[in-house]
């Protein structure tokens, strides 16, 4: 890592190739921070028009058979009371509702206790179809008191007619019909205005709940459906059906998302909510049926309503990467080109900088800046290289010079050398020559033109003196290069 | 003595098949309701074997819509049903003879709740759910001693007449309806919720009971079974998550309409009534005073025609 960093600091092309692709980089993540929210937003936006076309359908659909359900009854209900007197005609008029409603599964005409005072305490005239025919009893008794029932209870002490919580069918015994039902009731009354009994019709909710659970809008999506008191009336998970509320895992671990969602259901609203659930956040739409009160929510785990936006988002930074790489790539390559000059500039100054002042090869120049730099560079360099073998030559015959001198140098030492020599190795015993050749000066200057100056004498005793002399200096020279001769070895 | 071994080999492998061919005793009980935890120490006795160590052989019967409880107990499709102390005292003061061979409860479970949040001793005249199965003694003794004039509405089972609003108050029990309306999202306030224990009304709730003759012929069994049953539930007190697996699987097997979540707290609140408010401790007995105190309130308000006493009721 440490060498990739100190190669990309080495190299201007690579940095520039970065620079070039961080700003890119930024102005794509500009962009597409604004592309994905506004993409977030639309894909959001579709899903809450399918959610809630696919609610409205399904609640639409159901809605309009529970609806030819009721119209059913409030037809036969005034045939009931028109006949109110005539408690047989009660099983004539059940086999009737039953025949002329193939959805209906049964029929209860229920009166209070002893309302027929000939019939006692239970008449309730129950119209079956058992799926070859249409079969009728009269189906209170001790073991099975209707009074005390929700469908018959309900709408006669409400007064109107009610939707009965889906039930599954305890049949006798405890044997348990796997089958879900569910009975619109509505009161009867007599002619004046009193309520007598109940009018009760069976639907099979088993299309119901199967349409339900058919509906599908996303691959993970499922439906559930609540009845009146928070039962799952539908729901995936069939060991919730009807055992099981919205609200029965929040009384062991309270979640405050979930009882809100149940509420709102509960009390008829439509809407839209967030939460877990088995741990994956889901968005569930709701909406309650009109008349029922029930309420039916379609749950879209958020991986399914972003699935497309993943997708989008995935290809979107794959393909932002693959070109940011395929950018640095051809950066490197266009700005290496284009810096090979420079490159070569530097090349050739660094031959420079070690002294090799000699001119480029012959090359193509560029007509831009760096072709400008070129041109320059080279005028530079053969001005150096002129300047270079003018100051060579100078500067030889400045070492020549220099030499020169340094050899008389060397002479005059050598001369100062042996002076100094003949100076130190004079001995004493030239004095005497030196002071009688004086001493015979001197006579000469104080008795010159006098008659009793011996000028030949004179003469002779300097001409002896300076030979002696001479020999004597002979001596000191041979001394001193003999001594020269003993230094340099 | 001299022994000889192959006749003790042989009188030790006739002891072993005698013991291994006697059969348990055969005991039918029928439970108050559907399979719940309000029976947790039954099933237990029987699955970990207390009742057969008891010599028992028992049956565990649920009754349903058609087929109640007592109405087993009187053509003797069950040698023992389990019901409240005050319907035994109501029974007997008919000259039905029960006799209580064990008690679980020592508390009342009793509640009366309201909609609307109204305050439920406001609730004169009005309509108020109670149990066609159950006579709801106590909701009609508060209703006589506070002359509250309620207008009765017995109902089967569930709580879908309360959420309907077709009444305005429903009896509950603290195990059951209580946490079930929780479960339907019905909000309840303290103020809106009638707790008989708190207010003079704490009698005992469920206990076992045979008949007298049943009683005079078997009670043997009948102290075996008592025994192994108090075994049972304190074994359910001890490992109550075990015990809740076991009383989930008499659910699942008898389908009934509950869940895990529901036997959880139910299968709780059971053991908190189990405990004897003075004692502090799991009594399992039937308390003299309660049961005087119990047939005074059910005579006062004219529910029996005469008082039953502990003696009557235990059987002595």
């Amino acid at each position: 890592m440490k060498e990739i960093f100190t190669a990309i600091r080495s190299s201007l092309s690579a940095r520039l190739s970065l620079a070039v692709v961080l700003f890119v980089a930024v102005i794509f993540v500009g962009a597409f921070s604004i592309m994905f929210t506004e993409a977030q937003d639309i894909i959001k936006e579709e899903a809450w028009g399918k959610a809630s076309q696919t609610l409205d359908g399904t609640v639409l659909h159901i809605d309009n058979t529970l609806r030819r359900v009721e119209v059913a009854s409030d037809n036969m209900l005034r045939v009931i009371e028109r006949n109110l007197e005539k408690p047989d005609s009660m099983f004539t008029v059940g086999k009737q509702v039953l025949a002329n409603n193939r959805e209906l599964t049964g029929c209860s005409i229920s009166f209070d206790p002893f309302y027929y005072k000939e019939k006692g305490r239970y008449f309730s005239a129950y119209a079956y179809n058992d799926g070859d025919s249409i079969l009728t009893e009269q189906e209170g008794t001790d073991n099975y008191q209707y009074h005390c029932m929700d469908w018959y209870l309900i709408p006669k002490l409400l007064d109107r007619p009610y939707w009965i919580e889906p039930f599954m069918e305890d049949a006798t015994e405890g044997i348990i019909v796997k089958d879900i039902f569910s009975s619109y009731s509505r009161p009867i009354h007599d002619a004046k205005g009193n309520s007598v009994g109940t009018f009760s019709v069976d639907i099979r909710l088993s299309w119901f709940t199967q349409t339900i659970a058919k509906v599908k809008p996303y691959p993970h999506s499922f439906c559930v459906m609540l009845g009146k008191g928070g039962s799952y009336l539908v729901h995936p998970d069939t060991t919730k059906l009807f055992y099981e509320t919205i609200f029965t895992r929040t009384l062991e671990k309270p979640d405050s998302l979930k009882t809100a969602l149940g509420t709102s259901m509960l009390a008829g609203e439509s809407g839209h909510k967030m939460l877990d659930y088995d741990g994956e956040p889901c968005h569930v739409f709701y909406k309650p049926f009109k008349n029922t009160g029930w309420s039916v929510a379609i749950v879209i785990p958020e991986r399914d309503i972003y699935a497309p936006y993943q997708r989008l988002r995935s290809y979107t930074l794959w393909i932002s990467a693959a070109g940011l790489l395929l950018l640095l790539f051809f950066s490197l390559i266009i700005i290496r080109h284009s810096m090979k000059p420079l490159q070569q500039l530097a090349e050739a100054t660094h031959r420079i900088a070690e002294g090799d002042f000699s001119a480029t090869e012959a090359r193509r120049l560029r007509t831009d800046e760096i072709g400008q730099l070129q041109r320059s560079f080279t005028k530079m360099q053969q001005s150096l290289d002129t300047y270079t073998h003018e100051l060579r030559s100078e500067t030889t015959t400045l070492e020549k010079r220099n030499q020169e001198l340094l050899e008389a140098y060397e002479r005059a030492k050598e001369d100062e050398r042996m002076k100094t020599a003949i100076l130190h190795k004079m001995p004493d015993k030239m004095a005497v020559p030196v002071a009688e050749i004086s001493t015979t000066a001197k006579q000469v200057c104080d008795h010159l033109g006098e008659q009793t100056l011996d000028i030949k004498k004179a003469t002779k005793t300097m001409r002896d003196n300076a030979d002696q002399i001479t020999v004597l200096l002979d001596e000191m020279i041979r001394a001193a290069q003999e001594e020269r001769r003993q230094t340099h070895g | 003595m001299v022994y000889h071994k192959p006749s003790i080999i042989a009188l030790t492998f006739i002891l072993w098949l005698t013991a291994g061919s006697a059969k348990a005793e055969q005991f039918i009980f029928t439970t108050a309701w559907t399979a719940q935890a309000e029976f947790a120490g039954y099933y237990i006795a029987k699955e970990k074997g207390f009742y057969k160590q008891a010599g028992l052989d028992i049956v565990i019967q649920h009754p349903s819509l058609t087929s109640s409880a007592f109405h087993r107990l009187q053509t003797a499709q069950t040698n023992a049903i389990m019901m409240s102390m005050m319907s035994a005292i109501d029974f007997i003061s008919q000259g039905i003879p029960l006799v209580n061979i064990f008690q679980d409860s020592m508390n009342s479970s009793n509640i009366l709740v309201t909609r609307w949040d109204t305050d439920p001793m406001k609730l004169k005249g009005k309509k108020v759910a109670i149990f066609n199965s159950d006579p709801s003694y106590m909701a009609m003794i508060m209703n006589h001693r506070e002359k509250m004039n309620f207008n009765w509405v017995r109902f089967t089972s569930n709580i879908n007449l309360f959420l309907s609003g077709a009444v305005d108050a429903m009896m509950a029990l603290s195990y059951n309806e209580f946490y079930q309306l929780q479960q339907a999202g019905f909000k309840m306030t303290e103020g809106s919720i009638y707790r008989f224990s708190e207010h003079g009304y704490n009698i005992q709730e469920n206990g076992v009971y045979v008949m007298r003759d049943y009683y005079l012929s078997h009670r043997d069994a009948c102290r075996r079974f008592a025994e192994a049953t108090r075994k049972g539930w304190e074994w359910a007190a001890a490992h109550p998550d075990e015990a809740l697996e076991i009383v989930m699987k008499y659910v699942r097997h008898n389908n009934s309409p509950t869940n895990f979540v529901m036997q959880k707290l139910m299968l709780k609140e059971i053991l908190r009534l189990q405990i004897d408010r003075d004692s502090k401790r799991r009594e399992f007995r039937v308390r003299p005073d309660m049961v005087e105190k119990a047939s005074q309130m059910l005579f006062e308000s004219g529910m029996i025609k005469r008082r039953v006493t502990y003696k009557e009721l235990t059987g002595q």
